[in-house]
């Protein structure tokens, strides 16, 4: 096939992982020294038999999943925006559709994965050296408590338009495309706000849309939370597209 | 094999923020290689030879007109035809892999790849397959590439400037390398201002000069209708000369019918200072495929 060759794709995969987890593992590490002597403070500060407590620690997953996931993939094109870098990689003999799949699941799905393993490991060594030192320690975190898995969906949500900023933008990629989702996003907002004024003039007081009481407004719209779902599916895979296409044009 | 036609690329003048307009580099310009040549695409710096090598490779895409290479249109990276281009710029990036690990590694994106080759051939330069490759000098990364891209045995090898940053036996090993490993349905396209490194290792030439394409022949055909030769001063007939130790080199019409050793050197100087002349005179012979672009 033109455009996919599994076997081709799973090379590009495994060099893709091969050419990240260095880097993934650096980082890592870092993070996970940061998170002993924190979690050690932690332990001498309170106990953890407390909701409360177990909570936080909850919690801290989702963070550092989002936080280091748009830090990932915001330089996951790294080799395409490097002069000479870009030739090599742009020669690789593999499809526009290949290259994005790759890094999309690089930097998405795989990259979960790789937290959730990451997390589990420092939990354990945290909890090693708690019990060893204090003879006693934090719960392990539930992987598919709510908190958790909002945290990942979440992440899955932003991460396209991360990633499509990644391709974009060739420097200073991770601030242009925050400032351009928050551009987009006050566009989105002042658009609706001015269609309402205009469409529903008198219902509102004033500029701020204070809704007149005397005035009764027949609106039939009942979204539901799926509706949102679905929207923002949508969205991510239009955005995938956009990308798709500005790899595919992108010239050295 | 490559047929390129009425090709225009221009890049954006930028100040600032914003675009000021277009650089032409190419407007309309076109050049035929048929498979089974190795080609010198010689010129001066500026003339348009890396961005004509990037369009080649699909690393640019042309503006207007044509490229088709084995039927492929390069600026579509069809993956059947990035796996048989190779291509070495100039100035390249190399992993932190050991060669024999980066073969491990991108060789088998190549179907025709062959890792045993691409030893032998690092084992002809001399090169070590266990050291990092960005731990070697420019010109042994050069060699490890070249032996990579030759050991995936594609049909269009595309060198820029292969021989800068090479010592003097490198230049020889490199020469002897790619002459030996020549596939009869390879096309290879050297690109370089430094004629004396294709002397012996090219059978076709392509100059550009000005952003111009403005001859493309078989040496073998040139060497049909120009003669090169020595003399203290140069005759009336010459065409063109220059000077040289104990006298001076000169091209003239080759009326007597003996042919020469082509030197690339006056043959650049001849069409690039007297191009109406050279192309009158090969399109008088019957235009094989050659074709000038004119910028504007």
């Amino acid at each position: 096939m033109k455009h996919f060759n599994f076997s081709r794709f799973l090379l590009l995969q495994r060099d893709e992982v091969l050419d990240s987890l260095p880097r993934l593992i650096r980082y890592s590490v870092a993070l996970m020294l940061i998170g002993l002597v924190l979690y050690g403070i932690g332990v001498m500060g309170a106990s953890f038999n407390t909701a409360e407590s177990f909570e936080f620690y909850e919690n801290v997953f989702p963070s550092v999943l989002l936080l280091g996931g748009t830090l990932f993939t915001g330089t996951i094109f790294r080799a395409l925006h490097t002069p000479l870098e870009n030739i090599h990689y742009l020669m690789l003999p593999v499809s526009t559709l290949e290259r994005l799949l790759v890094k999309y699941l690089a930097s998405g799905p795989l990259f979960v994965l790789y937290v959730m393993l990451a997390y589990l490991g420092f939990e354990i060594c945290a909890q090693l050296l708690s019990n060893t030192l204090f003879g006693y320690a934090a719960q392990f975190v539930d992987f598919s408590s709510a908190a958790v898995l909002d945290g990942i969906t979440s992440y899955l949500k932003t991460h396209a338009f991360i990633f499509a900023g990644a391709i974009f933008f060739s420097s200073y990629t991770l601030v242009k495309t925050v400032i351009t989702y928050l551009l987009l996003m006050g566009s989105g907002v002042f658009l609706a706000w001015q269609t309402l004024r205009l469409r529903f003039a008198s219902y509102f007081d004033g500029w701020m849309l204070v809704p007149n009481e005397n005035i009764s407004l027949d609106l039939n719209i009942a979204l539901q939370p799926w509706h949102f779902e679905v929207l923002s599916v949508l969205l991510s895979g239009w955005i995938l597209y956009l990308a798709y296409l500005w790899l595919a044009d992108y010239e050295v | 094999m490559i047929n390129v036609r009425n090709l225009e690329f221009s890049y954006p003048e930028k100040s600032g923020l914003f675009s000021r307009g277009q650089t032409a580099i190419f407007t309309g310009a076109g050049i035929s290689l048929p498979g089974g040549c190795i080609c010198g695409l010689l010129g001066p710096n500026g003339a348009g030879k890396t961005t004509l090598l990037k369009l080649l490779a699909g690393l640019l895409f042309p503006h207007g007109g044509d490229i088709s290479i084995k039927g492929f249109t390069p600026a579509e990276r069809d993956p059947a035809f990035l796996q048989d281009v190779f291509f070495l710029p100039e100035e390249f990036h190399t992993p932190s892999l050991r060669a024999r690990q980066y073969g491990e590694r991108y060789g088998p994106l190549y179907p025709r790849f062959d890792q045993p080759y691409f030893l032998s051939l690092l084992q002809k330069f001399g090169l070590p397959a266990d050291k990092a490759l960005n731990t070697l000098s420019h010109g042994q990364r050069k060699k490890a590439m070249l032996s990579f891209g030759l050991a995936t045995r594609a049909c269009l090898v595309i060198l820029d400037e292969p021989s800068n940053g090479m010592d003097i036996p490198s230049k020889s090993q490199f020469r002897e390398v790619l002459l030996d490993n020549f596939d009869e349905h390879s096309t290879v396209i050297i690109s370089t201002h430094q004629v004396h490194d294709l002397e012996g290792l090219i059978d076709t030439v392509s100059i550009l000069a000005d952003g111009r394409i403005l001859l493309t022949r078989p040496l073998d055909d040139i060497a049909d209708r120009l003669s090169f030769e020595h003399a203290l001063s140069a005759p009336d007939t010459a065409l063109f000369s220059e000077k040289s130790l104990g006298g001076c080199a000169y091209v003239k019409r080759n009326d007597e019918g003996v042919a020469t050793q082509v030197d690339l050197s006056l043959l650049f100087g001849l069409v690039t200072q007297q191009t109406a002349l050279v192309q009158s005179l090969f399109n008088d012979a019957g235009n094989k495929g050659s074709n000038a672009g004119a910028r504007q």
